[in-house]
């Protein structure tokens, strides 16, 4: 079989998918849309970008256990939070929380991510205690460069909560 | 007057950039190895997601754009065995024209509609441009059950072409944009602070937060060391985003090239390993940066007898 050098024709397209790929990036890299919100396939590849400082703040779900309600457990693994992505399950929460319609959203979302929990428990996918409602907090953490303080945050607020019915 | 032979050399360089002869064989490895690579890192129940309550539908611009709903399990089961089908065929090359082009297509819609759910994220972005480039690329050229049957037919091995190389400098494109895009976000954002605060540090000290961290659980808790000594975790974050604004140089410069490729895989393999951040397939594609020939060639001289005959029909 014999091979041929690229046609005009050949190279156009060639250098049509380039112009798409380049000219793309560029337009993203000058918008530097943040996390969540890049013009996929096109980023301008925001990662650790901004200045961070020794005060944390996250927003996380806890589990209230069925068992023993005064106990709660972070839904902070991916196979509880399957199939949306933990980093995209909190990012999807906190355009919740900014919502005009936020509490029904947020029920609503925390409702649906309830739901799921327990259906994936049910399914085997995960082997998550039964929860009987889940809540929302701010924990704020003062981090030390030795971590010895990572599970005891300096405050928590509660945001939001749920339980089923 | 001397402007018009520089602008001529200039077009011969960019010519010869993309077009210059090159083996089947570069690509036809690249192919075999980037879909194998594909297939297990893509291997996820996408059929999933038409269980997600329709609070969190936010569909990518382009999806909203097509007017694509929130899909079925029905679609989404048939549109996966489809995808890993596809990735499969491409893989040993079979019908790889239209094993490529299927893989690109559903593979893009796949993979934009986990960022209907809560965002989008860049980690697969480049699974994208390998696949479109490929999808259009003759890759089935060589190391392929296609070219096998050519072969049976009495085709002749194909010669080296310009075809074999552009879809390779395509993926090198596409990971400079990636490089020098962090790099300039970097900047951008925080300027020198990015560099000369305790920035990186404090990322660090944040991966070994559970409560905290975005990312998976780093697989070292040496970011907790490096912490505690901010001179070198400076020192770490300049040659970050020196590396990464100077990455595009990779494409044209030969010598800084293998510095400048290996520093980055070397780079982000550090940050996997330390705060947390997946690169899987991202890292799967530095594989377009070897000369799978050449090493062929040196397994051919060096490797035992046997092993890579010369001449063997997989090479042709």
């Amino acid at each position: 079989m014999r091979a041929t050098d690229p046609t005009r024709g050949r190279r156009r397209e060639v250098y049509a998918l380039v112009a798409v790929l380049v000219l793309g990036s560029l337009v993203a890299i000058v918008r530097d849309d943040p996390f969540g919100k890049e013009l996929w396939p096109f980023s301008a590849f925001p990662m650790y970008s901004n200045r961070a400082g020794w005060i944390a703040r996250s927003h996380r779900l806890f589990g209230v256990l069925r068992e023993d309600p005064a106990r709660e457990f972070p839904l902070i693994e991916d196979e509880y939070l399957f199939p949306i992505k933990k980093f995209r399950f909190y990012l999807a929460l906190r355009r919740m929380e900014q919502d005009r319609d936020r509490d029904r959203v947020l029920g609503a979302a925390l409702r649906d991510t309830l739901e799921r929990y327990e259906a994936n428990r049910r399914a085997g996918r995960h082997h998550g205690p039964a929860l009987s409602g889940i809540r929302l907090y701010e924990s704020k953490y003062r981090l030390d460069a030795r971590a010895t303080d990572r599970d005891h945050p300096d405050s928590r607020r509660l945001i939001f909560e749920v339980s089923p019915g | 007057m001397s402007g018009l032979p520089r602008v001529s050399k200039l077009r011969d360089a960019w010519d010869r950039f993309w077009f210059a002869p090159a083996s089947p064989t570069n690509l036809g490895f690249c192919r075999l190895l980037f879909y194998g690579g594909a297939l297990i890192f893509t291997w996820w129940d996408f059929s999933a997601l038409a269980e997600v309550g329709g609070v969190f539908w936010k569909p990518i611009w382009w999806i909203r754009l097509l007017g694509l709903a929130q899909p079925s399990h029905g679609i989404l089961q048939a549109s996966q065995e489809i995808f890993r089908l596809a990735l499969a065929a491409s893989c040993v090359g079979i019908f790889t024209r239209v094993a490529t082009a299927a893989a690109f297509f559903l593979g893009t819609y796949l993979l934009s509609l986990q960022y209907c759910f809560g965002g989008s994220n860049h980690a697969k972005v480049i699974v994208v441009w390998a696949l479109a480039s490929l999808a259009l690329s003759r890759c089935g050229d060589a190391l392929s059950v296609d070219r096998w049957l050519r072969a049976r037919r009495g085709a002749h091995a194909p010669e080296a072409s310009g075809e074999y190389r552009w879809p390779i400098r395509v993926v090198w494109v596409a990971m400079a944009c990636a490089f020098f895009g962090a790099g300039v976000s970097k900047l951008r954002h925080a300027g020198a602070g990015w560099v000369t605060s305790d920035t990186l540090a404090a990322y660090l000290v944040r991966a070994n937060y559970p409560i905290v961290r975005d990312s998976d659980m780093p697989m070292l808790d040496w970011g907790l060391w490096l912490a505690r000594h901010r001179w070198l975790c400076r020192a770490l974050a300049a040659g970050s985003v020196t590396l990464e604004t100077l990455f595009p140089l990779a494409l044209f410069h030969r010598r800084l090239r293998p510095i400048l490729v290996v520093g980055a895989f070397f780079m982000q393999l550090g940050i996997t390993a330390v705060l947390g951040a997946n690169f899987d397939v991202f890292m799967w594609t530095y594989l377009f940066w070897v000369p799978w020939d050449r090493v062929a060639g040196w397994f051919r001289r060096v490797g035992p007898r046997g092993l890579v005959p010369a001449g063997s029909a997989a090479f042709r």
